[in-house]
């Protein structure tokens, strides 16, 4: 994708695929991975919906469109999809063949003379003969076009499965990410709210029971007491 | 943007630009900051800087960030734990926002555990730190609105700039390290500064007992992948004793952690990272702990220049992270 490439269109599937977590890329631009991770989690905890956040995040991306690598993580994101638009069009682009056909007919005037009709006899013969080669040559270069057509089909053709294979590749990485969004949500319902209180709890007394040691000592020893020299 | 010379000044030199009306964000001791008149700057303490020529500790001097004449409008605020939600509304539609925060203080774990639910974060840059002290001494950090001449132990301050609609500001970060794979996966039970018990791998287990049974090197943070960015939370304390750790930033429930991975030879890591570093970027700060353990003090790192500090702002509160602001044209 080109520097200054206009952002894809808000319909875009992807848009959606990003947000959900149903397409996983890793981007490069700080503003963008922030926003992504943030909107994602607003979507899951239901803060805002996913239409919402496609909303939020088209309109910033409009606003840092210039910012560093936004262009070159927007090609990671449409990218692949792009290159299978790309093949489509050359499929619809396939070449025809075109024949050429000539129907030329001859004439050979009979001749008064023996000498002008065998001149033109051998007029004729020579036009015969160039007839058949460029016959020859036309059926020639109609099985040349024909192979090329052939190859040009089998490029397509391979060019085809390969953005098959691309967007397997994606729909492979979406059914592996929500295998592992299905494992994380396994163990978060593991995390049950009675825990987490119980947690917090047990936490609060440690802190408490800190706190007394803590007041003893210097607000720098205490935050930094791991590792500077006294 | 054309920009001043941002580094150390002396303190007469910094008072001038006072009195000459610059807009400006300073970092230094509280001793000096404290003789600054009433004017349009912003200021945190801190002695640790990274300078022109190299990294040093100094109690005399003052860091000046200047901002660009350019600039449409400012406005300089303060604000409390009750306000700081505010920073998102009080932000110009095209701009940036400048915020120091005090460390220890209630207004630096609220700022650091809200900040990624905040509405409209993401409008503008929020760039910023979190002031400190000199590590031998048992000073408060502090910061200053030099607009109201207040300084203050529990509050924060803000610069927020509108920049021409021909500008656009945008952050970025420089973390040298990344997610050890062969790391065990770390998820905690709630959003907070301190763990006792959290799930390691998927099992219930207490941080402080694997970090000290698995010899785990603490000057290495946790790191949280978000959506390619790594993001760490550097290990403050692990007590054995009580079975809590502690954390310079919260680790977050929705997030999956993981140890960095080792690594051979910091300050050169720092070095290989910045190579491309750019030197004329409106803000830039850079973390203690990156300081220490680097062994910063008396080197030049590339063209990087700033206060050290006791954590970094990017839009939320980061560790052990080098942290930029650049103001391009569009």
């Amino acid at each position: 994708m080109e520097k200054n490439h206009p952002l894809p269109s808000k319909s875009r599937q992807e848009w959606r695929d990003l947000l959900n977590g149903n397409l996983n890329v890793p981007l490069k631009n700080y503003f963008f991975q922030m926003k992504v991770t943030q909107a994602r989690n607003q979507i899951k905890t239901g803060k805002f919906s996913l239409e919402e956040e496609v909303d939020n995040i088209y309109a910033l991306c409009k606003k840092f469109i210039k910012a560093k690598n936004m262009d070159t993580d927007l090609a990671k994101i449409f990218g692949a999809n792009e290159e299978e638009k790309n093949s489509e069009k050359e499929t619809e682009k396939r070449p025809v063949v075109e024949f050429e056909h000539d129907d030329q007919q001859y004439v050979i005037e009979e001749a008064k003379e023996h000498e002008e009709a065998e001149r033109k006899i051998l007029e004729a013969e020579r036009k015969k003969r160039e007839m058949i080669e460029r016959i020859k040559f036309q059926e020639e270069k109609a099985k040349l076009q024909s192979e090329k057509n052939k190859f040009d089909a089998e490029k397509i053709r391979l060019e085809a499965e390969k953005a098959i294979q691309v967007r397997l590749a994606v729909e492979k990485q979406k059914r592996e990410s929500k295998n592992n969004d299905t494992d994380l949500q396994n163990k978060r319902e593991l995390l049950t709210k009675e825990k987490r209180q119980k947690e917090l709890q047990r936490l609060s007394a440690v802190k408490k029971k800190k706190a007394k040691v803590v007041k003893k000592k210097s607000l720098f020893g205490s935050f930094f007491g791991g590792f500077f020299r006294n | 943007m054309e920009l001043m010379n941002n580094k150390l000044y002396a303190v007469d030199e910094v008072i001038n630009f006072v009195n000459q009306g610059k807009l400006m964000s300073l970092s230094g001791d509280e001793k000096v900051l404290k003789k600054l008149p009433q004017g349009n700057w912003i200021a945190g303490t801190i002695p640790y800087f990274m300078d022109e020529d190299a990294g040093k500790f100094d109690q005399n001097k003052i860091f000046v960030n200047f901002f660009d004449e350019n600039m449409v409008d400012f406005t300089i605020k303060t604000y409390d734990e009750n306000t700081i939600d505010q920073i998102v509304p009080d932000s110009y539609d095209n701009g940036y926002t400048l915020l120091i925060i005090p460390a220890f203080q209630k207004i630096h774990h609220d700022f650091a555990l809200k900040a990624e639910n905040l509405e409209g974060l993401y409008n503008n840059p929020v760039v910023g730190w979190i002031s400190g002290i000199d590590l031998n001494s048992a000073d408060t950090p502090k910061t200053f609105n030099g607009k109201l001449d207040q300084q203050y132990e529990d509050k924060a301050v803000a610069i927020h700039i509108k920049l021409p609609e021909d500008y656009f500001a945008q952050l970025d970060i420089v973390n040298i390290f990344e997610r050890d794979e062969d790391s065990p996966s770390i998820e905690f039970y709630f959003d907070s500064f301190d763990v006792l018990n959290c799930m390691i791998d998927g099992k219930e287990s207490n941080l402080a007992e694997y970090i000290n049974q698995n010899k785990i090197d603490t000057k290495l943070p946790l790191v949280a992948d978000y959506s390619g960015a790594s993001i760490n939370v550097s290990i403050k304390e692990v007590d054995t004793e009580n079975g809590l750790v502690s954390f310079y930033a919260p680790v977050f429930e929705s997030k999956v952690y993981k140890f960095a991975k080792p690594i051979q030879n910091y300050l050169k890591r720092f070095e290989t990272k910045t190579l491309d570093y750019e030197k004329d970027n409106q803000f830039s700060c850079n973390c203690i702990l990156n300081y220490l353990y680097g062994g910063f003090e008396g080197q030049k790192i590339n063209n990087i220049k700033g206060p050290i500090t006791f954590g970094e702002i990017a839009y939320q509160l980061l560790n052990q992270t080098l942290v930029t602001l650049t103001v391009d044209k569009i």
